[in-house]
């Protein structure tokens, strides 16, 4: 939460009275919770010591560190016996181990490209190796000076969203069409006129996209493929393998970026790749509530109230249950998986003309008049 | 061991042995691997910066206490999660919003007396092992997304657990609160 943000939260909070008490109660948990097992802990270090020795890493440990470990042994067993989530703890701290034996590894790989390349010369193959280095030098500087100029004149009015890794951000283009990018994503476009849709984007990484119908085609292109449409919702993948598409209404052609004439007509509920210098793959059809998890979105077309059902209560582990006669009824929609499971449950009950009962974690579909 | 393991192990016996230049050059190797490391740990945030400023330090400072300069990379390894888990524990707060949470204490109602927080942790009991686990996890310093992915469930879920917590909690204490009532007029 930006800074700004969390000054207007607890201003808000301070002038509300049942607010206050919400936040006194909050408060009141995190000590008593703090109170009870962060003694055990309360060496910042003790946590990450006793990860490392039960990963046989004791040797990384200092004297001192290891006289402090010993000390608080038996109260960091005793109090992970009693509060599963220090156990979690120690093993998230095995994860990060891991995970920093990769970065470490990584690196190590690239110092030794990095050794290869500064190997030492002798003689006339040092001279030698000078003077190419030299042309080499000189025909690279003047060709990425050229390509600056022709990129710089050509390019001015090129738009370039990048979202990062864990990311999601949500491009609304000015036709009402939006494209929710997952980073980590790089989306461009050609702005020429800023009152119009740009009818061509680039995409490296994922989108899911809600393309207003229009009277040109929308294009998507992405190193191995390009995806055309005219109004319809679908989700392209692309990485360095292939690029997939997924379709979740409407229609649209997928082909060889290359060869735009020689492609593939997807159905909604269908998915296709495209690997570099290959032609599609046919059209298969997908579970498009799994097939669209990547996007953080839950993509209903057509399904049952019992399979909505089933997908939110094991996606928010509470119990949605319904009356017998809606089981069948049918609805589309698209949610943000981080939506509150009341909220889209309240969309599905407006669209079916039911209502929400709610208790607990349990969650009722039934019919108004009941 | 590879061409470049050795080197850093070099690299490291000359650091531990009080080699500034070789411990200069061990640090700008090792700065982006912490680097990349933190920002797959907790993503790109500003943090970073003070993360890997931190843990440079803490090699820099230590280095000598080294015991087998081959072991360099645990080493290295260790003074990374000690930053981590720093962080996870809310060393990093900045300091507005410690204050702003003061300030807040400060003004919010006093909910419990002595006898209220022993209520409290009882309350705390009877959540259900899950539910307490996800609270106790919030408490440590992890994100939601993180928690999610330590007890195997969604972010969705874990925050729909979060606020059920809260409730029962707030529906606990208002039965104890009841009962204590009672027996207090009871004995009146």
């Amino acid at each position: 939460m930006a800074a700004a943000e969390r000054r207007r939260l607890y201003d808000a909070l301070s002038g509300d009275d049942v607010h206050l008490r919400e936040t006194a109660i909050s408060l009141a948990v995190r000590d008593t919770v703090r109170e009870e097992w962060l003694p055990a802990v309360d060496d910042r270090e003790i946590l990450v010591m006793f990860a490392l020795e039960s990963s046989g890493r004791s040797d990384v440990l200092t004297d001192d560190e290891q006289r402090r470990l010993d000390e608080k042994r038996q109260d960091l067993v005793d109090a992970m016996s009693e509060h599963a989530a220090l156990a979690d703890v120690v093993r998230r701290i095995g994860d990060d181990a891991r995970e920093f034996e990769a970065a470490w590894q990584a690196s190590v790989g690239s110092a030794a490209r990095q050794d290869r390349r500064a190997a030492p010369r002798t003689g006339a193959g040092r001279a030698t190796a000078r003077a190419a280095w030299r042309i080499t030098a000189v025909a690279a500087i003047a060709v990425f000076v050229a390509v600056m100029i022709f990129v710089m004149q050509r390019d001015a009015s090129w738009v370039t969203q990048q979202v990062a890794e864990g990311r999601i951000q949500q491009v609304n283009l000015v036709d009402g069409s939006s494209i929710r990018l997952v980073g980590p994503a790089t989306l461009s476009y050609r702005s020429l006129n800023a009152a119009e849709r740009p009818d061509r984007v680039s995409l490296q990484g994922g989108a899911y996209f809600d393309v207003v119908a229009g009277s040109e085609p929308f294009v998507v292109e992405t190193r191995d493929a390009r995806v055309s449409v005219l109004g319809t919702n679908f989700g392209v993948r692309a990485d360095d393998r292939e690029t997939t598409v997924i379709l979740a209404s409407g229609l649209l052609g997928v082909s060889r970026r290359d060869r735009p004439a020689e492609g593939v007509e997807l159905r909604p509920g269908e998915s296709c790749s495209v690997k570099l210098g290959e032609a599609p793959s046919r059209g298969v059809p997908v579970d498009l509530v799994a097939a669209f998890a990547w996007a953080d979105l839950f993509v209903f077309r057509g399904s049952s109230i019992a399979e909505i059902a089933r997908v939110l209560s094991r996606h928010y582990g509470v119990v949605v249950e319904f009356e017998t006669p809606l089981a069948d009824q049918k609805i589309s929609g698209t949610f943000d998986r981080s939506e509150d499971v009341r909220d889209i449950l309240s969309v599905v009950a407006l669209s079916l003309g039911v209502r929400v009962d709610h208790e607990n974690d349990r969650y009722r579909l039934v019919d108004r008049s009941d | 061991m590879s061409l470049e393991s050795r080197q850093i192990a070099t690299l490291a016996r000359k650091a531990v042995a009080g080699d500034r230049g070789a411990l200069r050059a061990l640090l700008e190797w090792l700065e982006p691997v912490h680097r990349g490391f933190f920002v797959k740990r907790i993503g790109p945030r500003p943090e970073v910066d003070d993360l890997v400023q931190n843990s440079m330090i803490r090699v820099s400072q230590s280095i000598s206490e080294l015991r087998d300069p081959s072991r360099f990379r645990g080493f290295a390894l260790k003074a990374a999660l000690f930053e981590l888990h720093d962080f996870y524990r809310g060393r990093y707060s900045a300091k507005e919003i410690v204050d702003e949470e003061a300030a807040l204490r400060e003004r919010a109602p006093e909910p419990f007396d002595e006898a209220a927080a022993i209520d409290l942790e009882r309350a705390l009991r009877e959540l259900s092992p899950h539910a307490r686990r996800i609270i106790e996890l919030r408490e440590y310093g992890y994100r939601y997304s993180e928690i999610a992915a330590m007890v195997d469930s969604t972010e969705a879920a874990v925050k729909m657990q979060v606020r059920r917590a809260f409730e029962k909690l707030r529906e606990i204490l208002v039965c104890l609160c009841a009962f204590g009532l009672m027996l207090l007029l009871t004995r009146l």
